[in-house]
């Protein structure tokens, strides 16, 4: 393990070279959250094509969970207003 | 005011080499990619510090180092994407020191796109494409965990099961929707190399006794006590398989979506954002779209003699007619409420439900919405294109974009303008 990002109220830890993605998918996290349209927020494409795993990055804003590297620190949350 | 540099969209094998090849000419090149690291999703690196070789890794070592021989040349950009080409030509760049500006010329080397073809369950967390499985298992040097299924069609299913398998995950389950070995003539006709590697991907899956189940669909997917199950159907026989994550794949198609035809400088597409013939090809094509664009900036090319793609364009055409299947030809059978488009939750009712007159493509976007959510119709679009009644041309429905890429504000002023041209509305407001 190599740190530690925090998701919602817990951490979860990362290894060096991981994005947020696969940081959550191995922590048993694969559901990011709900889309405006009712959908699940989840990995879908892994490439930055889809947009389906958009997060919360705190004082960034919405990224894209498959393409954005783990730092120690980072806060990430579901999309506003998903539960 | 026109940059003294070029632009180079992408890199994988098709922008690395055309980089480089531009470099060799003298060129200045800016490469982007929106990934962390180069190499595209073929040659995606093991990025946790393990050095222990993964697949391809002798091609990747080759082409990292005619890219690193031209360094003083190429400025290379991770983490950085190409939004698009405004109307006066000019390219935002957004992400790790994202600007404005306008390049000589553009290569477009972004790939491909993967097809995966809609069916009820396909949204749900678990269920991903292929690439999304092997950047993982490349980049974290590790297979996913949990029970892993992969179905659809194509040759990939075989080299993500080797992979996955040689890694310590072995599939449950291989659910390829076509039948590969009633080809044994075309296959024979693949050459030698390919042959080969799809021997040695064949061999680890038997080995492993991984179940390969031909002719078999994936119907549905649905979700239950933290699994997902999967109902399948071989020629009328009706199986479930329970697993944890579900890799699809239907094939690839360039992903070209909505790039701009800008006519004051060059912009050539390579490798399989032209078409996909794969990474050999790519390679070569990169060079190629390197030529073309010297050849158009009116500069010198190395007189070298392009390679020829008929052997790559033969193959592909040999894996199209072994792996080919009907699958697209049951989208009508779909049931109703089956989603076409992930983003906007529109379905298959919804499209069926729009009079004959909205089957246009403007139509079809604004009262249908396909197209409209933030993948930009990049997943739903082949297949609502393929449901009309003229099966138009999905990139008719898509139409040009700008951006091409969902893109923040904040991305937007953050990117320094270096294309000369605020000082020029700055005087013409005065």
């Amino acid at each position: 393990m190599t740190g530690y990002i925090r998701w919602k109220d817990r951490d979860v830890p990362y290894e060096q070279g991981e994005t947020l993605a696969q940081a959550l998918n191995r922590a048993g996290i694969s559901y990011f959250g709900t889309t405006h349209s009712g959908q699940s927020h989840s990995v879908f494409c892994g490439i930055g094509q889809c947009q389906n795993c958009l997060v919360i990055l705190e004082g960034t804003g919405p990224c894209e969970a498959c393409r954005t590297l783990c730092q120690d620190g980072l806060s990430v949350s579901p999309v506003a207003g998903a539960p | 005011m026109t940059d003294h540099r070029n632009l180079v969209v992408g890199a994988g094998p098709a922008g690395l080499s055309a980089a480089a090849a531009l470099a060799r000419a003298g060129q200045q090149v800016i490469v982007v990619d929106q990934s962390p690291q180069i190499g595209g999703a073929v040659y995606a690196q093991n990025r946790t510090g393990d050095t222990r070789p993964l697949s391809h890794a002798k091609e990747r070592r080759a082409l990292f180092d005619v890219v690193a021989a031209q360094r003083d040349r190429i400025e290379i950009h991770c983490s950085t994407s190409f939004v698009g080409l405004d109307y006066q030509g000019n390219a935002l760049i957004t992400g790790v020191g994202g600007f404005l500006f306008q390049p000589k010329a553009v290569i477009m080397a972004t790939g491909a796109r993967e097809l995966v073809q809609p069916r009820p369950g396909w949204t749900l967390p678990g269920v991903t494409n292929f690439g999304a499985l092997q950047v993982d298992l490349k980049t974290a040097g590790r297979p996913p965990e949990g029970r892993i299924a992969i179905a659809g069609s194509g040759p990939l299913l075989y080299a993500l099961g080797a992979q996955l398998t040689r890694a310590g995950n072995a599939p449950v389950a291989i659910l390829d929707a076509a039948h590969p070995y009633m080809h044994p003539l075309t296959t024979l006709r693949l050459p030698l190399p390919i042959l080969r590697e799809a021997a040695g991907y064949m061999l680890t899956l038997i080995r492993a006794r991984v179940s390969i189940l031909s002719g078999t669909r994936v119907l549905s997917v649905e979700e239950g006590n933290g699994a997902l199950s999967l109902n399948t159907n071989h020629s009328g026989r009706f199986r479930t398989v329970q697993v944890d994550r579900l890799g699809l794949h239907d094939g690839l198609a360039r992903n070209d979506y909505g790039l701009p035809q800008n006519p004051t400088f060059p912009v050539v597409a390579a490798g399989d954002c032209r078409d996909v013939l794969g990474r050999f090809a790519a390679i070569k094509d990169g060079n190629r779209a390197a030529a073309e664009i010297l050849n158009q900036l009116g500069a010198s090319a190395p007189g070298k003699s392009l390679p020829s793609l008929n052997t790559d364009e033969m193959v592909q055409r040999h894996l199209e007619r072994i792996f080919g299947h009907d699958g697209h030809k049951k989208l009508n059978d779909l049931p109703a409420e089956t989603i076409l488009c992930r983003c906007e939750n529109r379905t298959l009712a919804d499209l069926k439900a729009l009079p004959a007159a909205d089957q246009t493509p403007r139509m079809l976007r604004l009262n249908g919405r396909f197209g409209m959510g933030a993948c930009q119709g990049r997943f739903c679009l082949d297949w609502v294109a393929k449901l009309t009644a003229t099966e138009m041309d999905p990139g008719r429905i898509c139409g040009q974009r700008w951006p091409l890429r969902p893109v923040s504000i904040a991305e937007i002023l953050n990117a320094a303008d270096r294309s000369g041209n605020e000082t020029q509305i700055q005087e013409s407001a005065q």
